[in-house]
């Protein structure tokens, strides 16, 4: 399927400073693709050049088929959801949603249409005479949103519009957007830094550092398999744990002398020297008889537990590493007690230390 | 979902990197617009320093837009020294003098009091304060030909009408609503929680003013001390009415000066005195720049 | 015992607060309310040369209304209140929007625009009249030209003086206007402009349908401001006019100082004084109230 939104070896500056460096992304039709990375990694600034807000330094950005990198923002089939929602502040719920279309020149008798089926698919129905200042965050939300949906857009896009909530609004809002998306089957980009977000919502994430993409791919695989060490440590909540060694024939010795056989795991040909492996915590399972097939086991020294209430995160030291795992329900152990523990190599990640790319 | 045409500008397909740069008309506009409102607000400085430059015969021309042909400085000595009112022959000096020996202390006193009396209206609000501070800054707002009457009484009662202390004093209590209101608002924006701090560690009603509050509250000493400085030297009415013969500020002896009815007005050496009585709260403007813009958009909440 | 919600402990301890403000109770009792209080009263006694206590009621407030000087300057003050304060506020406007468009030399051009704000009103008005003069302001400099017809001699005829008195204001007035809008300019969320580029919606029509409306408080505290200025205008009008010709442009402000302390007349004074009292009571009370209703429990700005 033809991209619905293509952007090509795409670059941005402020004066002599590159924010975004050469960037080439394509997003596929109905698609659901978050931005993620921390502040200053300029998603923001990606996402305001898709809008036609910033210029580009050079490169193109093509929406359904057309190269809009010089159209303005109204021409190019997008609509924007502002962190702060941006809502008219003066006009009531139906203003809002008509104003751009009234200025726009549309005949009033598909403005009225289009509101009310707008208002219909948000329901906003009952929100209609109201003004921003009596709406709550959610209603805002579906405003803004509604305020792209009359424009009968291509490619939605939003910039961080959770980050200003708490936290559970937050929760809330996420999944009405994520039943909004799946409702609509529209294009959606969607810019974060709050990783939960980027997990639960996207088809696609694509992490971002420093102008660079640094993975794209679904939330499983940027998750399961992080393709370097700065996405490794950036998703996931608590971070996965990384163990230092040295790597030679298969076999990585860890700092203490533990020897750890990488069974099942897609080494490359050759592959040796120094590496981090990577073990989320939860693919560290506390071993009690026989080690499994296929399994490999690690030695740990109960450090300090914290109860969730579903699951309980436990502290521990590996191999004078600092990790943690999660066992179900309540897992309490007693400081200091010597805990032999195991995981599947298969499913682990493995980075070389020096570049910090997944091997 | 089918794809609609879009015959929109800057669509084409070799478009790439930044859009080209174009001249818009609107731009034009706006930089034609503010070139004319910066001649029309510059207009007036630039014919008082032409003309205050000029020769009398220059002047007689009447080209007020005109440059000098030399740089004749006699305007300025006679403006400062000799400049003659009926009756009396002294320049635009003594009332320089004067509006600076008013001034100084009016302005000293009144910053200090406004920080003294806000800091007690914000932090220890003894009973009645809010209604204090209400008719304070009610009182801000009524021109002074309400009050002005009835405080002439009493100041010649008590032998104060027309000496330097009186008008100094009037300063004060007339500054006092724009003061107050300036250190209030500045004074609430600080946590209270530091105040109970201080209060908990044993310090006392003179010394948390003076030892904790007064050093926090330098940004709006400054600003303050500007607005109140500017205000003081350019104020005409209190200085009419209240400084006496002797005493009479520079705005109130240009404004005898100049608007002599009688004789040859030589407009080079009026001007050269207008700019002399302008020059001082003009300095404070552009050396203190955003400080004064903070103090004017502190004080219009008053007035 | 009543404690104060805010200070815990309650108020009899704050007795050196107490006695720090008594000075300042004084200052607010007998120098404002009472001098106001006086005002008042002696409006309503028979006083002319010295005050005297015989009481004649509304006698001064209606030879008040029927003095042609008094009725000209009210009028006047309405001419001002339309051209000035309306003007300052157009101009202010235009000036903080202009400068909001992200232009070059924006410091310099809001220094240029604001030092009026700066001088005296006797400044002001004693340059304005020479550049208003014909025979040797901007009249006789264009005429100098060679465009011999050019007329600029407003401040000559009784018919146009109190407007020369307009634009003289207006130069020193509206770079306040212009630092009060756009500071209320800078707090417009920035999104805003772009949501409605994003939807396409003209400049013109952003600013009159989304950027206005927002501004409308920093507009009314603009207004007031402007409005309380005309109403205490007086230096301005003895430097530039000294309310000639004839009484053209008297206004209010000054007919009390000169019946005060040229004419004598101390009945007819105060009588003004009350009425302006009363008049800048009934715009600012209503005013505050709002503003305190609207802030609610928050902090005074």
């Amino acid at each position: 399927m033809d991209p619905i939104l293509d952007i090509r070896n795409a670059s941005i500056a402020y004066g002599q400073t590159v924010v975004v460096p050469e960037l080439d992304l394509s997003v596929a039709p109905g698609e659901f693709i978050v931005l993620l990375g921390p502040s200053g990694c300029g998603k923001s600034t990606l996402l305001s050049a898709i809008a036609g807000l910033t210029d580009l330094a050079g490169g193109q950005i093509w929406i359904r088929g057309q190269n809009v990198t010089w159209a303005e923002p109204k021409d190019r089939g997008i609509g924007m959801v502002f962190q702060s929602y941006a809502l008219y502040p003066r006009m009531t719920v139906e203003q809002n949603l008509s104003f751009g279309l009234k200025v726009g020149g549309t005949d009033k008798a598909t403005i009225r249409r289009k509101v009310a089926e707008t208002a219909g698919i948000l329901q906003l129905e009952p929100l209609l005479k109201r003004r921003p200042a009596d709406l709550s965050g959610g209603q805002r939300q579906r405003v803004a949103i509604g305020r792209a949906l009359v424009r009968d857009v291509d490619v939605f896009l939003f910039d961080e519009p959770l980050s200003n909530l708490d936290a559970k609004l937050r929760g809330e809002l996420r999944i009405e957007i994520k039943r909004l998306h799946e409702e609509l089957q529209r294009t959606m980009v969607y810019v974060t830094h709050d990783q939960v977000e980027a997990m639960t919502l996207a088809d696609r994430i694509v992490v971002m550092k420093d102008g660079h993409i640094q993975q794209v791919g679904t939330p499983a695989e940027v998750y399961g398999s992080p393709a370097n060490l700065f996405v490794a440590g950036f998703v996931g909540s608590p971070p996965m744990n990384l163990l230092a060694g040295q790597l030679s024939g298969g076999e990585l010795a860890l700092g203490d002398g533990t020897r750890v056989t990488m069974t099942g795991y897609p080494l490359p040909e050759g592959a040796a020297g120094a590496a981090i492996l990577g073990l989320r915590p939860e693919q560290l399972f506390p071993l009690e008889g026989a080690l499994p097939e296929g399994a490999c086991r690690l030695d740990a020294r109960i450090d300090m537990a914290e109860e969730l209430g579903p699951s309980t995160v436990l502290w521990c030291d590996i191999a004078g590493t600092r990790c943690c795992y999660s066992v179900p329900g309540r897992g309490a152990q007693a400081h200091g007690a010597e805990l032999p523990l195991f995981f599947y190599p298969g499913a682990a990640s493995l980075f070389d230390a020096q570049t910090g790319q997944r091997l | 979902m089918t794809a609609r045409p879009r015959a929109a500008r800057g669509i084409t397909r070799e478009a790439e990197g930044p859009r080209p740069f174009r001249v818009e008309p609107g731009r034009i506009g706006l930089y034609l617009f503010l070139a004319v409102a910066a001649a029309f607000f510059i207009l007036p400085l630039y014919v008082m320093l032409a003309t205050s430059f000029k020769s009398l015969d220059e002047v007689r021309l009447a080209q007020i837009f005109a440059l000098p042909h030399t740089l004749d400085i006699s305007a300025w000595i006679a403006a400062w020294t000799s400049d003659c009112e009926p009756g009396q022959c002294f320049g635009i000096s003594a009332g320089f003098w004067n509006s600076v020996k008013i001034t100084v202390p009016s302005t000293a006193i009144s910053v200090l009091l406004g920080a003294f009396v806000g800091y007690i209206l914000s932090f220890w609000r003894p009973k009645g304060a809010d209604t204090l501070f209400a008719i304070i800054v009610l009182a801000g707002f009524i021109p002074l030909q309400v009050f002005v009457y009835p405080v002439v009484r009493a100041f010649a009662w008590l032998n104060l009408y027309g000496t330097l202390s009186g008008i100094v004093l009037v300063h004060v209590i007339f500054s006092l609503p724009l003061t107050v209101l300036l250190f209030r608002n500045y004074y609430a924006a600080i946590p209270h929680d530091l105040f109970q701090a201080a209060r908990i560690d044993g310090a006392g009603f003179l010394r948390i003013f003076w030892s904790l509050m007064l050093p926090m509250t330098g940004p709006m000493l400054v600003v303050a001390g500007i607005l109140q400085f500017t205000g003081i030297w350019n104020d005409f009415l209190l200085g009419l009415v209240f400084a006496g013969r002797e005493n009479l500020p520079m705005t109130v002896q240009l404004n005898n000066t100049v608007n002599v009815t009688f004789g040859e007005v030589r407009y080079n050496v009026n001007m050269a005195a207008t700019l002399l009585t302008a020059a001082v709260p003009l300095a404070a403007y552009f050396v203190s720049g955003r400080w004064f813009v903070r103090g004017i958009t502190a004080g219009a909440v008053k007035g | 015992m009543k404690t104060s919600p805010r200070n815990g402990p309650p108020r009899f301890r704050h007795w050196p607060a107490a006695l720090a403000l008594s000075p300042v109770w004084a200052i607010a009792l007998l120098l404002f309310v009472g001098t106001a209080g006086y005002t008042v009263y002696l409006s309503f006694t028979a006083s002319r040369m010295m005050p005297v206590n015989e009481f004649v009621g509304f006698e001064h407030y209606i030879k008040l209304f029927g003095t042609r000087r008094w009725n000209t300057s009210l009028a006047n003050m309405g001419i001002l209140c339309v051209t000035y304060v309306l003007g300052c506020l157009v101009l202010g406007f235009l000036l903080a929007a202009a400068l909001d468009r992200k232009v070059r030399f924006e410091n310099t051009l809001r220094t240029i625009f604001l030092y009026p704000q700066a001088v005296s009103f006797v400044v002001t008005g004693l340059v304005w009249q020479w550049l208003m003069n014909p025979g040797l302001g901007i009249q006789a400099a264009v005429q100098g030209w060679g465009w011999e017809s050019f007329t600029f001699d407003w401040t000559q005829h009784r018919g146009t003086a109190i407007y020369a008195v307009a634009i003289a204001g207006l130069w020193q007035g509206a770079g306040l206007t212009m630092i009060l809008l756009l500071a209320g300019l800078r707090g417009i969320d920035h999104s805003l402009w772009q949501a409605a580029r994003v939807e396409g919606i003209p400049l013109w029509r952003t600013y009159v349908s989304v950027i206005l409306p927002e501004l409308t408080p920093a507009i009314a505290t603009a207004a007031t401001l402007l409005f309380m200025g005309i109403v205490r205008t007086y230096d301005l009008i003895v430097a530039m006019t000294n309310g000639g010709p004839g009484s053209a442009t008297e206004l209010p402000a000054k007919f009390i100082m000169d019946n005060l302390f040229d004419r004598m007349n101390i009945g007819a004074a105060t009588a003004g004084a009350s009425v302006m009292l009363i008049s800048v009571m009934a715009v600012i009370v209503p005013v505050l109230y709002i503003r305190a209703l609207r802030k609610g429990g928050r902090k005074p700005v």
